[in-house]
């Protein structure tokens, strides 16, 4: 679920227009959950292709990352490899809380609760090998660069863009700043009018951008005290954090004692699933690589209605004009510079 | 303390939608000699840099050197409602981090709105030699930006010693304008060497559409594929000027 850092970093609301010309580095699994979370009937069924194959996620792929390059954002998906071995835990409670939703959501259904079930049947999501190589596929045919992470994915983009070959790293959970992400955009992939979940009520969500030094500053702590901060109040290597231990109190934990080590003799409960200093290493020491490739080309426009018209039964109609829609911001973007190339 | 008092509203509605076209909100200098600004767009393709010498104030007080952050768009909703002629006085409470905005008139009206966090980012000065520089009439100027407007989104601007030539073309439709010497649009022309460099024309628009209500006389400066500055011309002491960088066309 992420490190829960929302009350403590400081940031700045933006137009998702502001990003044009900007390279981002999006946590790919994280905007593909959100898309099948997401993109679903109103009972909460995702869209299949007439052989049952479940498309939300190209659906939301395609559809958003035009819109992206339309506005002149270069995106760069990076995907999960193996999760670290300290991840067992989340990843646990993680299938236990969707084999619940889908008991709920089955139940919901028969006693025609078509509201509930869908509440039930976004929890349900499930990521399968599937539908990361048909996304991977369609990146490719539509230009897109995506990069392969040997552990996780927003290790991998706060690596890119700490190396400077990406401006921002797009991801809803904060812990792209644990692992260095010098600045997180969020709601990058989701941003525009979104129903709250069981309400009829709708709210606007905006893009908004936190950037490491800020919270750093904002907190007055360094950026290794910062991790230990998260550690208290939950990762996804100890999602429980420290019971009854809310972020704020974390931080003035943190900064009363300089550090985890020194502060832990004055923490109640202080247990964790494995030693402290293994999950700090994960991000102070994640598993990444560096002979990535980013490239952004033409779309490949018959070869995106091939797969995706022909075979998983897309509208072509849509489908071209979404891709269209893109060249016209790859156009749009070319030539364009800002003002800091001369700063010097 | 900060206080300022204007005795014509419409300069500071017209200095402050200015700044408004690039950004919403603004982290102004304030000195006991004058106040500043200088900000980029969101997306940092232009920039504005402003100064505002104490001497163009009624009455003007900062007791020391200080950093006021404000939603321009918000500030400009109240100068709005102003009309010639009215007084207008601002007030900083750092206390309460309010500025308090009056209006005197034919009536009598008092807003306050809050002070945002203050930018830290310093925004450096473009590092350009420039070839030519134009001086023009900002009317002009508007003018030959709307012809050009009707065909593309963006415009190549090219000078030799005798004119200054703004092409712009399409997908369909071309046009070319061209500013003779010494022509009642073009005052005046230096060219160290010949340049040309392209701009987006929506920026261009904005920025001389909204500087001509405080100027009527604008100095272009720019070089091939460069950044171009354009300076406008204060009726009163004061500085109004924009950076705005180019697009550079690759084959």
């Amino acid at each position: 679920m992420g490190v829960d850092l929302r009350d403590l970093v400081p940031k700045t609301i933006i137009r998702l227009e502001d990003l044009s010309g900007k390279s981002i580095a999006i946590d790919a699994y994280n905007a593909l959950y959100q898309f099948l979370a997401i993109i679903r009937q109103p009972d909460g069924t995702p869209l299949k292709d007439s052989t049952g194959r479940v498309t939300s996620h190209l659906s939301g792929l395609l559809y958003r990352t035009s819109n992206l390059v339309e506005m002149g954002i270069k995106p760069i998906y990076v995907f999960d490899g193996t999760p670290p071995a300290l991840k067992e835990v989340e990843i646990k409670r993680r299938m236990k809380a969707k084999e619940e939703a889908l008991v709920r959501y089955e139940r919901a259904v028969k006693e025609g609760k078509i509201e509930e079930a869908r509440v039930y049947a976004q929890a349900t999501s499930h990521l399968k090998d599937y539908m990361a190589e048909d996304s991977k596929r369609l990146l490719d045919l539509m230009g897109i660069p995506w990069v392969q992470a040997p552990s996780e994915g927003e290790a991998q983009a706060a690596h890119i863009a700490r190396r400077r070959d990406a401006d921002y790293c797009a991801s809803q959970d904060y812990d792209s700043l644990l692992f260095g992400a010098p600045k997180l955009v969020r709601n990058v992939t989701i941003s525009g009018r979104r129903k709250l979940p069981s309400r009829n009520i709708f709210i606007e969500v905006v893009p908004e951008v936190v950037e490491l030094d800020a919270v750093l500053k904002t907190c007055e702590i360094t950026y290794e005290q910062l991790i230990d901060v998260g550690i208290l109040i939950g990762t996804d290597f100890n999602p429980d954090g420290i019971k009854g231990l809310g972020p704020k109190t974390a931080l003035k934990l943190i900064k009363e004692h300089g550090n985890l080590d020194k502060a832990i003799p004055y923490v109640k409960n202080a247990e964790f699933p494995v030693e402290h200093p293994r999950i700090r290493e994960i991000f102070l020491n994640p598993k990444v690589i560096d002979n990535y490739k980013i490239e952004w080309k033409e779309p490949d426009v018959e070869g995106v209605v091939d797969f995706i018209c022909r075979q998983r039964d897309f509208s072509e109609d849509r489908v071209r004009k979404a891709i269209e829609k893109m060249q016209k911001g790859t156009e749009k973007l070319r030539g364009k510079t800002t003002l800091e190339k001369w700063f010097g | 303390m900060f206080t300022l008092k204007v005795a014509d509203a419409k300069l500071l509605k017209d200095m402050i939608t200015s700044i408004s076209i690039l950004v919403d909100e603004a982290t102004f200098k304030i000195d006991p000699d004058g106040i500043k600004l200088r900000a980029m767009d969101p997306s940092r393709v232009a920039m504005i840099d402003f100064e505002w010498p104490k001497t163009m104030f009624e009455e003007y007080s900062a007791s020391e050197p200080t950093k006021m952050c404000i939603n321009i768009s918000e500030l400009l909703k109240l100068l709005k409602r102003t009309s010639k002629d009215e007084i207008v006085e601002l007030n900083l409470d750092e206390k309460t981090a309010k500025l308090q905005l009056k209006i005197t008139g034919k009536y009598q009206r008092s807003f306050t709105m809050p002070t945002l966090e203050a930018t830290e980012e310093e925004v450096p000065t473009p590092k350009v030699t420039f070839n030519v520089k134009a001086k023009a009439t900002t009317q002009g100027l508007s003018q030959a930006i709307e012809d050009a407007q009707l065909v593309s989104d963006h415009v190549k601007i090219e000078a030799d010693p005798e004119k200054l030539v703004l092409n712009a073309s399409g997908d369909l439709m071309g046009a070319t304008i061209t500013l003779q010497k010494g022509s009642d649009t073009l005052l005046d022309l230096e060219t160290k060497e010949p340049a040309k460099a392209t701009f987006s024309l929506s920026y261009l628009a904005e920025i001389i559409k909204a500087a001509s209500a405080t100027s009527d006389i604008a100095t272009l400066e720019f070089s091939s594929d460069m950044p171009i500055k354009l300076d406008f011309q204060q009726t009163k002491e004061g500085k109004l000027t924009f950076y705005l960088a180019p697009r550079i066309e690759t084959e």
